[in-house]
């Protein structure tokens, strides 16, 4: 865990996550490192998605959430609610989800979506921001031509692709993915692989993954939680081929799913 | 005491406006101060999202200052309101409107206030105290009308007697001698009750099995075609119907009454059958549709037949939405005046027989509420009266919310269950006591089932004799023929109904008809519709200003303002609920009494208006509701993820996304205002007359006009004119309003 | 091929079944002798109502009033023959003119030259001659209230209504005119200030026709005046009875208003200013599909309380 070149972006501090009574992370403590691809790996419930969702404080969605301790993006605490202001988070903070949800808008008009809140009004920008955003996520080609069609009418990989340039489009410098591929067929998940290696270059990624196999594809650093812990945290190939901590390599193995 | 030399200026203008005036601007400018304290207190400022997530121990010296600064305004607040007292009991306008004037001037004044902070302070905030607002017209709006209802009903109860008011069997209005009035209301419930009857047989019966029919018995080509027929009648106004009740059924009737008269519950069952007829399918129709097709297939596979199948396994599952639809039909059928008052007979006694006349209480109030004098025994009785028929209303809604399914649960409702088995139990409680079949052991039972095959049980199973056995095999065809009438039946009435209008109407349509000027009141002056049009115009403009911001901004705050359960969001639900049950003519005796008279609008368009607004708001927040429901979750997340705030995720994602349905809820809000007629004849006026000065002109809208055509016989032709002209202009509505739904649908999804 | 007959034999079914229901109905049509007596009132608020009982009781006081009065309410002893209840003047004349064995009674000026109906003589006088019962003769009357001034342009109206210009508008409307000698009427030359608002009418359908002429021939001879100046509804002369007395019913304001009633007994408030206007007679009149010619005050009141209800126990 030790990288002089790279500082941590994101930093766990003992945080304690409660659904009501219910305790979904404990005592969660580790780093992320920058430009980087990090993994979340773990079975059902075990509170990947909740902390993935706290980086950009979609928590906040969630009824009788409560989150006690500290969680650092570029050194600040991002619940602290008087120097952080949430929409500015999550402009620097983006997501992409499970299931592809363009909104029923334009191509244009869903990857303008996000600089138009953020202030930019004028055509040129945002006819800009739009070619920059889907060339990055390796759509331009096949949409060039139909930027005024609906978004929903593209395939379930150009869709998610589509939320990829959109979220790209705020220039955050944090990109979380949640399970983005589950839903996809394996042609478009090869493809959104390829596309997270040529991101990591300039934003940090961090993907929450239920299939492991992928996480050895593209991640550099893979976390392993169980039950709200987070239990080992190591570049990928050593927690892959030699995991420390029993239950980790209990689940790599298939002991248990 | 001449303040302000008040007293003159009052002379030259409206003192009505003056007081406005006065009160909004004191009021104007000490609430931003109360709502810049409820800001700091809150700090709602800061926080964009609607939860706080860490616990922060450092608000206590925030506290003391907000709460200063709070207690500082509300005491200037309350000094202004004062002063304001003051100046107006000198001048000696005292008295119930300028409370009532205070009050709303405190509401306008609020939300000018937020629109004024919103320019400075957090856009979040003052939305959400804009949408805040917006939906707590709606509770202020029930206490209104049930304060009113009460203030003025309860004390004619009391002095009639609340037993020899509810059961009294007759109802005598001795104009002459006003102390030989009687005032009891039985025979009108009991004609409330046979009308709603007798709506529900034809018109929930006919419906039931055209929509089990449109739904698994139509060839799949027309099935679209009809709903959308089907749908469009529902828009038809209800003096349409009555016109037609009394120039066809009546006389129709007639000729096969042994009294020789037509008019009666039978006469009034098919035209309020008719006229729920539409709902009912639609609704049915819905819950039918939603049933999922295994049970269907469950049934068919095990060799039962088409018909046997949709009606032993469909209809049974979809009961509860079906019963729901019913129900909601009776609702609409108990409210039902201008229908019922052309075809009744009208007289107050218990309806004895198919073909005697009869009152309801509906019909009770639009009869006599023309002349009743305020402030007399005569018009609390009347009151009384509507509040009884809200009463009917309220348990019919109260029947509906417990039987209709709970959509979150896949359980059935409780109820229909419990109440067969309370029905049955005596009957299985007796049955078990006189039965002499001995019970067999268990062993005993494993063994007689093993012996006997499907076959055998069937062939020892009683016989039955050739007739039954022939009944039994026809009458799946039976059914399905039955289904087929009833729905061919439906349409080819209602289709009659605008055949009818318009063979007779469409050849008087005439230039001056529609856009002759106004030349007298005289018989020998022609009849002209365009002073009924503009007023018309003006009447829907002011309508949807009022009912559709305050609908929308009521839904977006129950929907995405709210948790789920919160209290607020309870209240508001309530009253749109109970808002949604009250009958149109209790609108209008409300507005009669409270816009005419005591706030002394008069008949005017603006009172009309208000009335009408207050009628269609509560659909405008359900139907708006549903179309938001409807829009995903996801779009909503991945707004936020984006960095929206919720103003914007509204604005900008939930609401263009709901925009064809709440575009179709306009449209047909618009549709109903139109349509509306029994409630605007005592708020805007009932006698056609010269082109509106302004909107506290009288008026008549075209619904209006029509019926006062119909009641003198030398303008017939013109009234079957203006019949045409209403039912086209319906028809037009509903047809714009389906293809806008359709059409934006489409462009959503392929722009 | 099968399917596809089904559904037309289905839809041959359903079709024959409703035309043979209408063709059955329509050309059940017997002759009225053979029918029922329907019955047609007016609503309790009505000045009509009021002064028909008042004239059809046959001289009986007490309880035979009563029974006229809870006219087919619950305490009657004979069964209540059919009939119903129509708001307003030319609801009954509607009806009866669409129902072939209907009976009904309304101003004889709203019914004479009506092709549908036939106006019955009473007693075996027609309605208009010397000796036609005098209980049906009717005053129709204005109020005003009389504990306010009148807003200038309503005194106008009223003066007009009262002067010979206005008489002559009453008579030629077909009315009859007993009041005494009117002067004419002094048009001003220039619009009076004090009133912007409309002058209110309210009051009695019966009153309703005449004084639409009253208007019309007003604004034709005033310059200054337009129709849009009226502000004219008819709910009953019960709302012409408070309206002109003071009340705000219907929206109306005192000094504005102009109420209209057809029968002068039935004001009893001692706050109005009353003037009459027109005469008129009640007529009864029934179908022109019916025979009937004559009848009788007797035979009036036993229609209306239920004792009559065959058409073939009037007609030999």
């Amino acid at each position: 865990m030790d990288n002089s070149e790279k500082k941590p972006i994101i930093q766990v501090k003992d945080v304690d996550l409660f659904y009501g009574d219910f305790q979904a992370l404990k005592k969660v403590n580790f780093d992320i490192q920058e430009k980087e691809i990090t993994a979340f790996i773990g079975p059902s419930g075990c509170g990947k998605t909740t902390l993935l969702k706290c980086f950009n404080r979609m928590i906040d969605l969630i009824e009788g959430c409560k989150v006690h301790g500290q969680i650092l993006i570029d050194d600040i605490d991002i619940f602290d609610t008087k120097k952080r202001n949430v929409n500015r988070l999550r402009k620097d903070v983006g997501m992409v989800f499970q299931k592809p949800n363009a909104f029923p808008m334009s191509i244009y008009d869903n990857i303008a979506f996000g600089p138009r809140t953020h202030g930019v009004r004028k055509k040129q920008h945002l006819d800009e921001i739009v070619k920059d955003s889907l060339v990055k996520a390796g759509l331009w080609d096949e949409v060039k031509d139909k930027l005024n069609k609906s978004g929903l009418n593209l395939s379930g990989g150009q869709q998610q692709r589509l939320c990829i340039a959109r979220a790209l489009a705020v220039e955050p410098k944090i990109i979380l993915m949640d399970e983005p591929t589950s839903a996809l067929d394996p042609i478009s998940t090869g493809i959104i692989e390829e596309l997270c290696e040529e991101l990591k270059q300039h934003y940090t990624i961090v993907i929450v993954t239920h299939n492991m196999q992928q996480a050895t594809r593209i991640s550099d650093k893979t976390a392993f939680f169980l039950l709200g812990e987070m239990l080992e945290f190591a570049p990928t190939e050593e927690l892959f081929s030699n995991p420390k901590n029993e239950k980790c390599e209990n689940y790599i193995t298939g002991r248990f799913g | 005491m001449n303040i302000l030399n008040t007293t003159k200026i009052a002379e030259k203008h409206n003192k009505k406006e003056i007081f406005l005036i006065l009160i909004f601007s004191i009021f104007g400018i000490v609430l931003p101060f109360t709502i810049l304290a409820y800001l700091k207190l809150k700090k709602l400022n800061k926080d964009d999202t609607s939860q706080r997530l860490i616990d922060s121990a450092k608000k206590k010296d925030k506290r003391l200052t907000a709460a200063v600064i709070l207690l500082v305004t509300w005491i200037s607040l309350f000094v202004s309101a004062a002063c304001a007292l003051v100046v107006f009991y000198a001048t000696g306008w005292f008295g119930f409107p300028l409370l009532i004037a205070i009050v709303l001037t405190i509401i306008v004044a609020v939300l000018v206030n937020s629109l004024t902070v919103a320019f400075v302070f957090s856009k979040e905030v003052s939305f959400k105290i804009i949408f805040l607002i917006s939906s707590v017209v709606a509770i202020i709006a029930v206490f209104a009308i049930f304060f009113f209802l009460i203030w003025e009903g309860m004390p004619a109860i009391a002095e009639i007697g609340f037993f020899r008011f509810l059961f009294g069997r007759t109802w005598h209005h001795d104009g002459d001698n006003p102390q030989n009035s009687i005032y009891g209301v039985l025979p009108m419930i009991g004609g409330t009750i046979v009308a709603a009857i007798g709506a529900l047989i034809i018109g929930g019966g006919l419906g039931v099995l055209t929509a089990i029919c449109i739904v698994w018995f139509c060839p799949k080509k027309i099935r679209g075609f009809l709903s959308q027929t089907i749908a469009l009648l529902a828009g038809l106004p209800s003096v349409i119907f009555g016109f037609f009740g009394a120039q066809v059924i009546v006389p129709f009737l007639a000729n096969i009454s042994p009294t020789g008269m037509g008019s009666g519950p039978l006469a009034v069952s098919i035209i309020l059958g008719m006229m729920i007829f539409p709902t009912v399918v639609s609704l049915s129709k819905n819950s039918i549709e939603a049933v999922s097709s295994t049970y269907y297939e469950a049934g068919v596979a095990l060799g039962a037949g088409k018909e046997r199948s949709v009606f032993r396994t469909v209809v049974p599952s979809a009961k509860s939405g079906i019963l729901a639809s019913l129900i909601l039909g009776v609702g609409r059928a108990v409210g039902e005046t201008m229908a019922v008052i052309m075809v009744a007979g009208n007289v107050a006694q218990m309806p004895d027989g198919f073909f005697a006349p009869f009152r309801t209480l509906t019909v009770n109030i639009v009869l006599e509420m023309g002349y009743a004098e305020p402030n007399s025994l005569h018009l609390g009785a009347l009151i009384a009266s509507g509040v009884v028929l809200l009463m009917f209303v309220l348990i019919i809604n109260i029947i509906f919310n417990l039987v209709k399914k709970n959509p979150n649960s896949n359980k059935e409702s409780v109820i229909i269950p419990a109440i067969k088995r309370g029905i049955t139990f005596p009957m299985r409680f007796i049955l078990s006591k006189i039965s002499r079949t001995t019970r067999l052991a268990d062993d005993e039972v494993d063994e007689f089932k093993q012996r006997l095959t499907l076959e055998e049980k069937r062939k020892s199973a009683p016989k039955i004799n050739k007739l039954s056995a022939f009944i039994v095999k026809i009458l799946p065809m039976t059914a399905r023929v039955i289904s087929y009438v009833m729905l061919v039946s439906s349409i080819a009435f209602l289709g009659g109904i605008i055949i009818y209008v318009l063979t007779n109407g469409l050849g008087h349509i005439s230039w001056q008809l529609i856009s002759g000027e106004f030349s007298g009141f005289g018989v020998n002056h022609p009849r002209t519709l365009a002073p009924s049009i503009v007023t018309t115009l003006m009447y829907v403009l002011l309508t949807s200003i009022i009912a559709f911001p305050l609908g929308i901004l009521t839904a977006v705050f129950l929907q995405e303002y709210t948790k789920k359960g919160s209290k607020v969001a309870k209240a508001v639900e309530l009253a749109v609920e109970t808002l949604a049950g009250v009958p149109s003519i209790v609108y209008g005796l409300f507005g009669m009494i409270f816009f005419v008279n005591i706030l002394g609008l008069g008949l005017s368009i603006t009172s009309g208006s208000i009335v009408v607004a207050l009628m269609i708001l509560p659909v405008t927040v359900r139907a708006t509701q549903e179309g938001l429901k409807a829009v995903p979750d996801s779009y909503r997340e991945a707004s936020y993820s984006l960095g929206a705030g919720k103003v914007r995720t509204v604005f900008r994602v939930v609401i263009p996304t709901a925009l064809p349905t709440i575009v179709t809820v306009l449209i047909l809000g618009i549709g109903r205002m139109v349509a509306e007629t029994a409630s605007l004849m005592f708020t805007m006026g009932s006698t056609p007359r010269a082109m509106p000065d302004g909107y506290s002109s009288s008026g008549t809208t075209l619904a209006v006009a029509f019926y006062a055509f119909t009641r003198n016989m030398q303008f017939i032709n013109e009234a079957f004119a203006a019949a045409s002209i209403l039912i086209i202009l319906v028809l037009v509505l509903n047809i714009t309003a389906s293809l806008t739904a359709r059409f934006l649908g489409k462009k959503r999804a392929a722009t | 091929m099968k399917k596809v007959l089904k559904k037309v034999i289905v839809l041959a079914l359903a079709l024959s079944v409703a035309l043979g229901v209408m063709v059955f109905m329509t050309g059940c049509s017997p002759d009225v002798v053979d029918m029922q007596i329907v019955a047609i009132s007016r609503e309790s608020g009505s000045g009509t109502r009021g002064q028909w009982d008042g004239a059809i009781h046959n001289g009986l006081d007490g309880d035979a009033r009563q029974t006229l009065a809870n006219w087919m309410g619950a305490g009657t002893t004979a069964r209540p023959l059919a009939g119903s209840i129509q708001n307003g003047q030319s609801n009954v004349v509607f009806t009866v003119a669409g129902q072939r064995n209907a009976i009904g009674y309304a101003s004889f000026s709203a019914i004479q030259g009506n092709a549908n109906l036939r106006v019955l003589n009473i007693n075996g006088h027609a309605p208009g001659t010397t000796n036609y019962p005098a209980a049906l003769a009717r005053d129709y009357v204005i109020l005003t209230y009389s504990g306010v001034t009148l807003l200038p342009l309503t005194q106008l109206f009223l003066d007009f209504m009262q002067s010979s210009e206005g008489q002559e508008v009453i008579e030629t409307a077909g009315y009859d005119f007993h009041g005494d000698n009117a002067e004419p009427f002094n048009i001003p030359s220039v619009r009076p200030t004090g009133q912007d608002e409309p002058i209110q009418i309210r009051g009695s359908t019966s009153v309703e026709p005449v004084m639409g002429e009253l208007i019309d021939a007003f604004v034709a001879l005033v310059p200054w005046i337009v129709l849009a100046d009226f502000d004219f509804e008819a709910g009953g002369s019960g709302q012409g009875v408070t309206a002109g007395s003071g009340g705000t019913i219907g929206g109306s304001v005192p000094n504005r208003t102009i109420g209209m009633s057809s029968n002068a007994a039935h004001i009893t408030t001692a706050n109005s200013n009353t003037f009459f206007l027109a005469n008129d007679v009640m007529a009864a009149f029934v179908n022109a599909d019916n025979p009937l010619t004559n009848i009788t005050i007797e035979q009036l009141f036993g229609i209306y309380t239920g004792a009559i209800t065959a058409w073939a126990d009037l007609i030999n």
